[in-house]
Formats: C-alpha cells, sequence, structure tokens
C-alpha cells in the first residue's frame, strides 16, 4: 500500500485498515473529479467526506502524528500520480480512436467549443457552445488554488499538518 | 446577401420598406454584429429567405449637455445614436456602451439596444437576435449583454464573431460550381478586433480551442501605442484616445511604399490646431499589430496537420476593424513569405467584414431550433 521508499511498512489494524481504504479511495474520486473538470464534486468530497475520515483513521491508526502525516502525504502524492497517468492515458486511447479527448483544461467561460462540429450543422454548433457554457458556469466557484486544492481542516485538527495534495 | 432594403443610417431612423403591418405577430430574426466601433444589423422575417433591414450604424449614443439651446438638436432629442450623435458630438456628451468588443457602460448599452429596436419599426412580439461576440468574451460580459438587451429583444443566442464571419462568407449557392473554392474548408481566419485578434483554423468544422489562438492585443492597443508616442512627441497635445481612433481610421498603414504619402495629422497643441505628421507613429502602433497577427498566424499553421497547410495557405483570410489597416493583408502575405511558406495568399474582407458576421448571425438563426435560444424575460 505504501511506497518503497518509505522506511518502515505501514500496516493498519483492521478498522483502521477499512478507514484508510475509504480515505485513499475518497481521495481517488476526488483526483479524478478534478481531472474530469467537476469541480464543485471534488471540493465536496475534500471538504466534507474527506476530514472525519482523516480524523478518524488519524485517531485509530496508533501512529504517530509524524508517521500519519508521512502516510498520507505519501498517499496523496501516489494517487494523484496514479490519476494522472490514467487521464493521460485515456486522453491517448479516445485520440486513437478519433473521439474528443475530456478537456485538457478547465471550461474558462470564453465563448468557445470544445468538439469538433461540422460546418453546416449550426445546431449541433449552438449545443455545444450551450455545452461550454453551462459547464463554464458550474465552476464560477473554483478551488482557490486551482491545481493545489486545500486538504481538509480535520487534519489540522489532529495536528497533522499535510496543507495540500501534491 | 443582398438585401432588398438598403439604407445608410443617419443615425435616427432606418426605413423599412416592406410595411411592418405585414410582420405583426410574426416572428423577426435579427443578426447582429454589436461592434465597438460600428454595428451592423440584418433582419428577416422567420421561414422567409428575403432580408428586410441592413443596416450599419456607428456604436455612440450622445447625451445632449444640459446647456444645450432649444432647437440647436434635431427635435430637441436627449439622446442620440450613431452618425448623428458623430454630426452633433459638440453638443452632446458621446459614449461607446462597449470597449474590448464587450459592454463597458450597461445604461449607454441599453439605450443603443433600444435604439435598434425602433429602427427595426417592428410590431413583432417575439424579436430574436443572434449577437456576435467576441470569442474572448466571458460569462459576466455575456450577462452584461443579455441585460442590455432584455426587453429588446424576446430571445437571444450569442455565437462568436469567426464563427458568424466564416459563415458569412461562405456562399452555399455556389457549393456546386467547380469553380467556387469554399473558404471554410481549410482556411486560416484572422479577425482583429478592438479588444483581442483570434486566429483560427476553418477546416470543416467550427474552431475547437486548439484551433485557435487569442491574444488580447488589437485595435485598442494600437491606438494606445500611437497615443504613446505622440504625447512623448508633443506632451502638451492632450491628445486622447478618442481622436487618436479617428486618426487611426483615416492613416493607418504598415507598408514602407505607402507610407511615403505621409499621414497628417490636425492636433491641437497648446490650445492652437497644427498639422503634425504622424506617419511613424501610426505605423509604429499598425506594425505592432502585424507583426502579432503575424507571430500568431505563424504558430497555428503549425499546428496543422503537414498535409493541409498548402491549402491553408492559399486561404488565409483577414476580418475585423484591423483588416481596414491599409497594406494589411499584403505585409502579412509578405513576412509569411519571408518565414519560408510558399504561396500564401491573403484575403482581406475589408469594408464588408462586418456585413459578413451580421451576416452569419441571420443564418444561425434561421438554423436554430426553438429550444436553442435564450428567452430574456421581462
Amino acid at each position: 500500500m505504501l511506497a518503497a521508499s518509505a522506511p518502515a511498512p505501514f500496516v493498519p489494524p483492521v478498522r483502521s485498515g477499512e478507514l484508510w481504504r475509504a480515505t485513499e479511495d475518497a481521495v481517488r474520486e476526488a483526483c479524478l473529479l478534478r481531472a474530469e473538470g467537476r469541480a464543485a464534486e471534488a471540493a465536496e468530497i475534500l471538504q466534507h467526506r474527506l476530514p472525519p475520515l482523516i480524523a478518524e483513521w488519524s485517531r485509530t491508526a496508533g501512529r504517530t502524528p509524524d508517521a500519519c502525516r508521512q502516510a498520507l502525504r505519501e498517499m496523496f502524492a501516489r494517487v494523484q500520480e496514479q490519476v494522472t497517468t490514467a487521464t493521460a492515458c485515456k486522453r491517448l486511447v479516445l485520440r486513437s480512436l478519433g473521439a474528443n479527448p475530456a478537456p485538457a483544461a478547465p471550461p474558462t467561460g470564453r465563448l468557445e467549443v470544445r468538439r469538433r462540429v461540422p460546418l453546416h450543422d449550426i445546431p449541433g454548433m449552438l449545443d455545444a457552445l450551450d455545452e461550454e457554457e453551462r459547464a463554464a458556469a458550474s465552476r464560477r466557484n473554483p478551488f482557490p488554488a486551482a491545481s493545489r486544492p486545500p486538504i481538509p481542516a480535520a487534519i489540522a485538527g489532529r495536528n497533522l499538518s499535510v496543507s495540500t495534495i501534491q | 446577401m443582398k438585401a432588398n432594403s438598403t439604407k445608410s443610417s443617419a443615425g435616427a431612423t432606418a426605413v423599412l420598406e416592406n410595411g411592418s403591418a405585414r410582420l405583426a405577430n410574426d416572428t423577426l430574426l435579427v443578426g447582429l454584429d454589436w461592434g465597438t466601433n460600428i454595428s451592423s444589423v440584418v433582419t428577416a422575417p422567420r421561414g422567409s429567405t428575403e432580408t428586410l433591414v441592413k443596416e450599419l450604424i456607428p456604436t455612440v449614443v450622445g447625451y445632449a449637455n444640459a446647456d444645450v439651446l432649444p432647437g440647436v438638436l434635431p427635435g430637441d432629442a436627449k439622446v442620440l445614436f450613431g452618425r448623428m450623435a458623430l454630426k452633433h458630438k459638440g453638443n452632446l456628451r458621446l459614449v461607446r456602451p462597449l470597449q474590448g468588443g464587450v459592454i463597458a457602460d450597461a445604461e449607454a448599452a441599453a439605450d443603443f439596444a433600444g435604439h435598434l429596436r425602433t429602427m427595426l419599426q417592428t410590431d413583432s412580439r417575439d424579436v430574436r437576435a443572434v449577437i456576435g461576440m467576441p470569442a474572448s468574451s466571458d460569462l459576466p460580459a455575456r450577462e452584461n449583454a443579455r441585460n442590455a438587451v432584455r426587453g429588446v429583444f424576446q430571445k437571444v443566442i450569442f455565437v462568436p464573431e469567426p464563427f458568424l464571419a466564416a459563415l458569412g462568407v461562405r456562399n452555399e449557392a455556389k457549393l456546386n460550381d467547380p469553380e467556387y473554392q469554399d473558404p471554410v474548408v481549410n482556411s486560416v481566419y484572422i479577425d482583429i478586433g478592438a479588444g483581442s485578434t483570434d486566429v483560427c483554423l476553418v477546416q470543416g468544422h467550427y474552431p475547437t480551442v486548439d484551433d485557435q489562438l487569442s491574444a488580447p492585443f488589437a485595435g485598442d492597443a494600437v491606438d494606445q501605442i500611437i497615443l504613446d508616442r505622440i504625447l512623448a512627441e508633443y506632451p502638451e497635445s492632450g491628445l486622447t484616445l478618442a481622436r487618436v481612433r479617428e486618426i487611426k481610421e483615416r492613416h493607418s498603414w504598415v507598408l514602407a511604399e505607402d507610407g511615403t504619402t505621409p499621414a497628417v495629422a490636425t492636433i491641437m497643441v497648446g490650445g492652437k490646431p497644427r498639422k503634425i505628421d504622424v506617419t511613424a507613429q501610426v505605423g509604429a502602433g499598425c506594425d505592432a499589430l502585424l507583426q502579432k497577427t503575424f507571430e500568431m498566424t505563424r504558430d497555428l499553421i503549425a499546428r496543422a496537420n503537414p498535409d493541409t497547410v498548402s491549402e491553408l495557405l492559399r486561404n488565409v483570410i483577414v476580418t475585423g476593424g484591423g483588416s481596414l489597416i491599409k497594406g494589411f493583408g499584403v505585409a502579412l502575405q509578405a513576412k509569411l513569405i519571408e518565414e519560408g511558406f510558399e504561396n500564401p495568399q491573403v484575403r482581406v474582407l475589408g469594408d464588408n467584414y462586418k456585413d459578413y458576421v451580421a451576416a452569419g448571425a441571420l443564418k444561425v438563426a434561421r438554423m436554430a431550433r426553438d429550444n436553442q435560444w435564450q428567452t430574456l424575460l421581462g
């Protein structure tokens, strides 16, 4: 579960192990949602679902705060790397199939389209513009720092100073 | 597209030759290029191929000064629009509702939109407008536009201006003509507006985010360069951006050989009118725009499929206010040749560019499904 570079493999107790897996799943889900441009849903996980999981896990882990912090850091980095790699693979596969890859960047609110619409298909062009407008409208309250969303405050409550997902 | 009824605006009213009564209770479609300096509007009844109104009007609102004597302004009007506003600017406070292609003065924009509705002279309860906006416009900009036309149009759709220009310049009636070269099958579109320059690859589909480059460097930036240069030489001139815009529109150029005809402008220096040679200053501003446009064009062509580049180079189309700079197309073509591109051919839409955007907007209005119109309440 832990990166090979960890000095001592972390083997959590049973209850703690369930919490750890739930935490990792939540982090992965948040990263995937962000990669898909669904920032609001990612924020919901990071701000509401993740904090109690981390708080409960760190209470039951039987580890020092420093060890918990280290384990979380490594897990965040590993999951984020997995999602980044998976997203890149997805784009390559879609591109090879001639499909449109997922947006490389979140909707900006500009008047533009992200998928190819033939020039004669005016209604199709209007649909594509509308899709972009709706996506941009749903993102009008993005993360304070788009590339480094904050880690829930519950961690700080446990005196764990992990401050961001790297 | 040729209008059945075309009349140069006197700024006050456009004449609708085909009776407005016939339009009552019908849906009127409007194609509008709401430009920073000049707007183009074209209308047609829904379901008809005829065009009713085709009008160009300077995008300016003039509010009467408080001390204007009775009888000075036509009809003692408190507000004048377009050319009439420019004609009587001495007694008016002129406001340009748009800057950089988006609304900068909400009140003036709403007044201008109301004037457009008056121009249409229609009793139709359902007036639907497709409005061209810069591709770089954001959500608040479009919300401002919606607010400005609320009560004027019942339904609207906003479409990027480059899309509309591409649609407008295409002649569908000639698509079966073997001699006709369809300008949107494989072309580079360069739209130089007031606030931004957009360069798009148009290759049979609407340009996606990957097919275009946009830079916030366009007409307004040129104005600022010219102003800075003139003020550096004549700091006591008290020159304004509005005056610089007039000078640029009259004297803009990019080719050295054109520069042999000096650009002489009358500028107030120390309270006295002086004729000053501003050739170098105007040329510097226009050259900066040319260089920026060239770099964007070069970079975008580099993104294109190599198999399409030779045809792309034969269809470089320049539109927008920047296309009115004398020599711009030839100069851009020369720079592309210098860069090593083979046989580039740059076409400038020129004075007609506004018509193409408005005509494209009307095409969109005719094809839009009912559920694609945004209804404006109130």
